[in-house]
């Protein structure tokens, strides 16, 4: 067979056209660059809880991030993380390690002082995980205890939860034996207090309800508490004073 | 318009031609031949000086000489037409001269007179038989040669020439390592200096001819000392051409058997085409090929299938299996499988393999000069899965590798004279690859982020930086859904080179005298510890801060032991960097001359050869003690010297010795070097600084300073074509090889507070010799057919680098008595019968179809006996005993005093031609192992089968571990896992690929040619 010129012409564009582009299109595209760094990122929030403070002038790094009264709060704030410093006035700078993908408050704490041992004045605690927030049904209390004295707590609710619990009490200390005191988490409708430690962020479903909870010193019971709560939506109490003037304020976390 | 047109083509060839040289420099070797002879009165038998011999098609032609001699240089190897004319007589053509890498093809024209014979005459030349004039062994094989074989490939065809070995699909020539053939195509070197791998496809409609050299070569070709393997890709010619092929093997679905065997979702599809170039009339003409191939399942591999069902399936004691989750790898206890089923047939998953291909020659021919581009591109992608069953509820998630190579070639050819002409050529060469995990590619920091594998469908994992843990069922590890499985590695290499030829016929003489030269940048980024463990997230998760302190987050780096040179240490590109993590730049040049003496029954092919290698190496001054910083894994460069240079002088030799036309003589002597494989010199600084600072036991290690390989060949062979049709040649061989690669410890001085440590070094030796026989018959009523055979005999101190790695780590002595080599296979060949009928011959059925059944043996290869205990083996593996890590295996009698059985494999091709609408199309049935015969490729060494392994049937080896896996259900498991499908034997380090050869594959196809 005879082929047309215009034939001949295609073929030939073709083919150094399929040649062209396999030349260059065929090499591998191996990255030049390696992939950037992590950015491993924070957040908290300070709450002034020292009951021996007025109102202070917090600095994060020796940077001003909010001025705080007694029971209250700055917003929360984004932050690498890793190792930062912590400052009210002259105090001296606490350095704390924020880990990555921690979300949680740095309360502003009174120092009690036990066995001649000093310790910091910003404690550090967790709420949740960054990469976990609370589902829409789920919630959590966190209780924050800055009393001079040891206290028994009692935690008690009923109703119709569907694991058939229907009522269920409990009883631990809130004290603060070392230096300060203890964080208890309370996860509704979890049958015990958790201090809550790294590993620990499951949040469990509830219904709406409503929880009341017994601060309790021996036969006296001290306080009732009843978080505010909602679908979606956890809480901190922080106790503060001694027994004889108890008080609790709520948060609401992020 | 045509103006337009003309742009259009101007452009496209000014692109392609920028390209190619722009990008280049590069080392190119002949692929021309030549055409000599002589013009005589065919009355009186005088001869006609003075008379005119063409090329017809080309350029090229020459004038006899007061003898009536000529001789014609520079010739594209290709199929010719060459005519004679002289005054006074009529023209005589002789069509079908072959024209062959380096050889030459003589003629003899006898020209009548016009008064006698008024017309021309066109003769059909037959094609020789023996190579008359070749002073050594070499093969050929061209793609007519190619089309009727039952194979596809290039490299699959080559390797049935006699002296290759294929074993576990590296190639051996006449007992060399693996890595010391040579590959060149047009010309250019694509041997990787890295690993001494083949960087090149070559399409088979592409192949003009193949050279296989197993003996000794000439002075032009270097840096291999086993053998040669030069490509020639076809030219476009002064007519346009166009074929297209299309085969495949689905013809039945996924583990479905027919044909007493499976489909592998294989599919081929190639196309050409080629022509002259508008315009330019016969003087520029192009060739272009694509191909694409494409594997479902890569492997081909014999499986067997079972079935295990929870709480149903009844053990041979009477219990039931129960599928739970031991904890013990730790996965979730308790959970409960219900079935473990392993099809069988296909590996399934993971196992594709997809390649395009693409060789085009654009050419160009100015009288006296003649241009000639080409390109040489390989793309390819695949995903592994060797252990389909232990991956059998893991089935998403499979490295991806990606591999390129291309070799650009521009290669000029200047005539100066009828006698002299020089080549200059340019070449870029660039292999490049990596592999990832197939959602997370390049970002290694989210490998291990279990936040990240949630987002790709992979929830599951057991924390934050830990992937789910295997099941473990009666003792064996079944990766859960979303199991990482690799890391990320990466590495580029290329060089760019130049080859300047100068060729001068003195008389009988053909002087060749040639430089050449190789630039190669090396780059390498892989190995980095913990990426997939999760420890590096996790470590930085914990230490964020370390992100922000760039001397803390290098140093946690190099802890991790990166091998990286031409890459910093987070994968960054980079031309800087310490000494020892710069990217490598060896450089390799040569000088040669060649001396061919040809005369009617005597040809003496001489060179010398001297080349220059520059490995681009450091040695530490005190190997006992070569400066390393324990705390910050660094080496001090004060105590380590640039390694020189080596030079080396080559000289070679080769008689052939046509007796008649019919039988010749030659003997051929050199001596050969090449750089040994730089990936046993190269290592990134931080990978060396951790083996050494941690003292473990490594069964890779590298060199400091390596130096060329050598050896010296000897060979006589004897040709003798016994009739017109048929020939065979014998050829007697003997090797000397020295100074490959092998292990050595180093033990430390007490100040340098290391442990003893290995390197690689120079010292293996090696003794080979053995018999090649080849006979051959061109078709003859139907029937043409070859049988190749070798004898070998090949014997070393190691038959690969690091054999003796695991004896020093026991303290014994370095080795240094020759046994039997693991690749020698003492009796292999293959014997091909094609019975064919042509155009008009055997009625409208059988015209132009033809059988080719090709038969391949072998005797096996040498493996020795060995016992040992379960060693650090996990209980699934039972207690094999490895390659890699011999630490535990004691032999039971001389190294390779056994040897693996014998091998046959019986493959066929069916065709057919038939025309239509005027086009030739070619159908096509292949098949591959056509009795499906399960070859036995590899043996367990404590037993030496493939059947058992010798574990079950040991008391004292499997007695406490069946106990402690479940008893009963461990044994079937392992029966059904191991024994039949041999999972542990492709986890584990063994050098074989399989212990079974391929199954039967059938493939269908068809072909058009115009």
């Amino acid at each position: 067979m005879k082929m047309k010129p215009s034939m001949k012409l295609h073929f030939t564009l073709l083919g150094i056209s399929l040649s062209v582009i396999f030349l260059l299109s065929s090499c591998v595209k191996i990255p030049t660059e390696a992939p950037p760094l992590p950015n491993l990122k924070a957040k908290v929030r300070v709450i002034h809880a020292a009951t021996d403070l007025g109102e202070v002038n917090v600095k994060l790094d020796g940077r001003s991030i909010a001025t705080l009264a007694m029971e209250s709060s700055s917003a929360y704030i984004d932050l690498n993380a890793g190792k930062h410093t912590f400052q009210v006035g002259e105090q001296p700078v606490d350095t704390l390690f924020i880990d990555t993908d921690f979300v949680g408050t740095v309360y502003l704490a009174t120092v009690f002082i036990s066995d001649g041992d000093t310790t910091d004045r910003f404690i550090k605690k967790r709420e949740r995980w960054m990469f976990n927030p609370p589902s829409p049904d789920t919630l959590a209390t966190v209780f924050f205890a800055q009393m001079s004295d040891t206290i028994a707590y009692k935690v008690d609710w009923s109703g119709d939860y569907s694991d058939s619990d229907t009522s269920f009490t409990d009883n631990g200390t809130l004290d603060n034996t070392l230096t300060y005191t203890k964080f208890v988490s309370m996860k509704i409708p979890h049958k015990t207090f958790d201090v809550i430690d790294d590993t620990t962020t499951k949040y469990y479903p509830i219904s709406n309800w409503t929880y009341t909870f017994y601060v309790v010193a021996g036969s006296d019971t001290l306080l009732t508490i009843t978080p505010t709560l909602s679908l979606g939506k956890a809480v901190t109490e922080v106790l503060l004073n001694p027994k004889a003037n108890l008080t609790v304020k709520e948060f609401s976390n992020e | 318009m045509q103006r337009k047109f003309k742009l259009v083509v101007v452009v496209i060839l000014a692109l392609f031609f920028a390209v190619s040289l722009l990008s280049t420099l590069m080392q190119a070797q002949t692929t021309t031949g030549r055409i000599a002879g002589i013009v005589i009165d065919k009355e009186t038998g005088e001869p006609l000086p003075g008379a005119n011999v063409v090329v017809v098609g080309t350029n090229l032609g020459a004038a006899t000489d007061l003898n009536g001699e000529f001789l014609i240089l520079n010739v594209p190897v290709g199929v010719y037409t060459v005519k004679a004319s002289f005054v006074g007589y009529s023209d005589v053509s002789i069509e079908n001269i072959r024209v062959r890498i380096g050889l030459t093809e003589r003629l003899t024209f006898a020209l009548s007179s016009t008064a006698i014979q008024a017309q021309a005459v066109t003769i059909v030349a037959v094609r020789p038989l023996i190579e008359r004039t070749a002073t050594n062994t070499s093969r050929i094989l061209n793609a007519e040669q190619l089309e009727n074989l039952p194979v596809r490939g290039v490299t699959q065809a080559a390797v049935l020439s006699p002296g290759i070995v294929l074993q576990d699909n590296n190639i051996y020539i006449r007992g060399s390592r693996d890595d010391e053939v040579g590959y060149y195509v047009e010309g250019a070197n694509v041997r990787d200096l890295f690993d001494g791998d083949n960087n090149s496809t070559i399409i088979p409609e592409a192949l003009e001819e193949i050279q296989v050299q197993t003996g000794g070569y000439n002075a032009q070709y270097g840096s291999a000392t086993g053998g040669i393997m030069a490509v020639a890709l076809k030219s476009g010619s002064s007519q346009y051409h166009f074929s297209l092929r299309s085969e495949t093997d689905n013809f039945t679905k996924q583990n479905e058997k027919r044909f007493g065997t499976y489909s592998y979702g294989y599919s081929n599809s190639a196309i050409t085409i080629s022509g002259p170039l508008p315009f330019l009339g016969k003087r520029a003409k192009f060739f272009v090929a694509g191909e694409n191939r494409f594997f479902r399942d890569r492997y081909r591999r014999f499986w067997e299938p079972f079935k295990f069902e929870n709480g149903k399936t009844v053990l041979p004691n009477g219990e039931v299996m129960y599928l739970v989750d031991t904890g013990l790898r730790g996965g979730t206890r308790g959970d409960t499988l219900d079935v473990i089923e392993w099809k069988g047939g296909n590996t399934g998953p993971g196992a594709t393999d997809n390649r395009y291909t693409g060789n085009a020659v654009l050419t160009f021919d100015f009288n006296k000069f003649n241009l000639r581009l080409s390109t040489i591109n390989t793309y390819r992608k695949w995903t592994s899965n060797r252990l389909p069953i232990m991956n059998l509820f893991n089935t998403e998630r499979f490295p991806v590798s990606e591999y390129s190579d291309a070799t650009i070639t521009a290669k000029l050819t200047h005539l100066l004279s009828p006698k002299t002409f020089y080549t200059f050529s340019l070449v870029y060469h660039d292999v490049r690859g990596q592999t990832y995990d197939p959602f997370f590619k390049d970002n290694y920091w989210i490998y291990a982020d279990s936040l990240e594998n949630a987002k790709v469908g992979f929830p599951n994992w057991e924390s934050y930086t830990n992937d789910p843990n295997n099941f473990d069922i009666y003792g064996f590890p079944f990766a859960r859904r979303g199991r990482l499985s690799v890391g990320y590695s990466k590495y580029k290499r290329n060089y760019i080179g130049g080859n300047f030829d100068l060729t001068y016929q003195f008389k009988r003489h053909q002087i060749q005298l040639g430089v050449e030269s190789q630039y190669w940048t090396v780059r390498n980024w892989s190995g980095l510890d913990g990426v997939t463990s999760g420890g590096l997230l996790s470590f930085v998760r914990s230490n964020p801060d370390i992100l922000r302190d760039k001397k803390r987050l290098d140093k946690y780096f190099r802890s991790l032991s990166p091998n990286n040179y031409g890459y910093d240490l987070y994968g960054n590109e980079t031309d800087s960097g310490d000494f020892l993590t710069k990217p490598r730049h060896p450089q390799v040049g040569a000088v040669y001359i060649q001396d061919r003496y040809e005369i009617t029954d005597l040809v003496v092919n001489a060179g010398i050869r001297f080349d220059y290698y520059n490995a681009d190496q450091w040695e530490p001054k005190d190997y006992t003690n070569p400066g390393l910083d324990i705390e910050e894994l660094e080496f001090d460069k004060s105590r380590f010297k640039k390694v020189d240079p080596f030079q080396t002088v080559s000289p070679r030799l080769g008689f052939a010795f046509p007796v008649t036309d019919r039988t010749k003589l030659h003997m051929q002597w050199g001596k050969f070097v090449q750089l040994p494989v730089l990936s046993r010199a190269y290592q990134g600084s931080y990978t060396r600084a951790t083996v050494l600072a941690g003292g473990y036991f490594y069964t890779n290690p590298v060199g400091w300073k390596l130096h060329p390989e050598r050896t010296t060949q000897y060979e006589i062979g004897f040709a003798h074509q016994f009739s017109m049709n048929a020939s065979f040649d014998v050829t007697l061989f003997y090797k000397d090889i020295k100074d490959q690669l092998q292990v050595r410890r180093i033990f430390t001085a007490p100040e340098a507070g290391l442990r003893p440590y290995d390197i690689c070094q120079n010292g293996d030796f090696a003794t080979t010799k053995g018999l090649e026989f080849h006979y051959t018959m061109r078709r003859t009523n139907r029937v043409m057919g070859w049988i190749n055979y070798t004898f070998s005999q090949a014997k070393g101190t190691g038959s690969y680098y690091n054999q003796a790695s695991a004896s020093l780590d026991q303290a014994t002595n370095q080795i240094t008595i020759i046994t039997p080599l693991a690749f020698n296979q003492t009796h292999q060949g293959s014997i091909s019968f094609d019975y064919r009928f042509g155009k008009d011959d055997g009625g409208p059925i059988l015209e132009r179809s033809g059988l080719n059944l090709l038969f391949r043996f072998n005797s096996g290869h040498p493996y020795t006996l060995s016992t040992g205990g379960m060693g650090q083996n996990d209980v699934s593996w039972g207690a094999t005993l490895p390659d890699q890590d011999a630490r535990n295996r004691r032999p039971l009698e001389p190294i390779g005093a056994s040897t693996t059985p014998w091998n046959f494999y019986l493959d066929a091709k069916l065709d057919k031609t038939v025309s239509i609408t005027g086009l030739d199309v070619n159908f096509y049935v292949y098949v591959r192992n056509l009795l499906n015969t399960k070859n036995v490729l590899n043996v367990y060494p404590r037993t030496g089968n493939a059947y058992s392994d010798g574990f079950l049937e040991d008391p004292d080896l499997s007695g406490s571990v069946i106990e402690s896996a479940g008893g009963e259900g461990y044994v079937v498991m392992y029966r059904a896992i191991n024994l039949e499908n041999r999972q542990h034997y492709l986890w584990q380090g063994f050098r074989g690929d399989d212990l079974w050869g391929h199954p039967r594959e059938i493939r269908f196809g068809v072909y058009i040619n115009y």
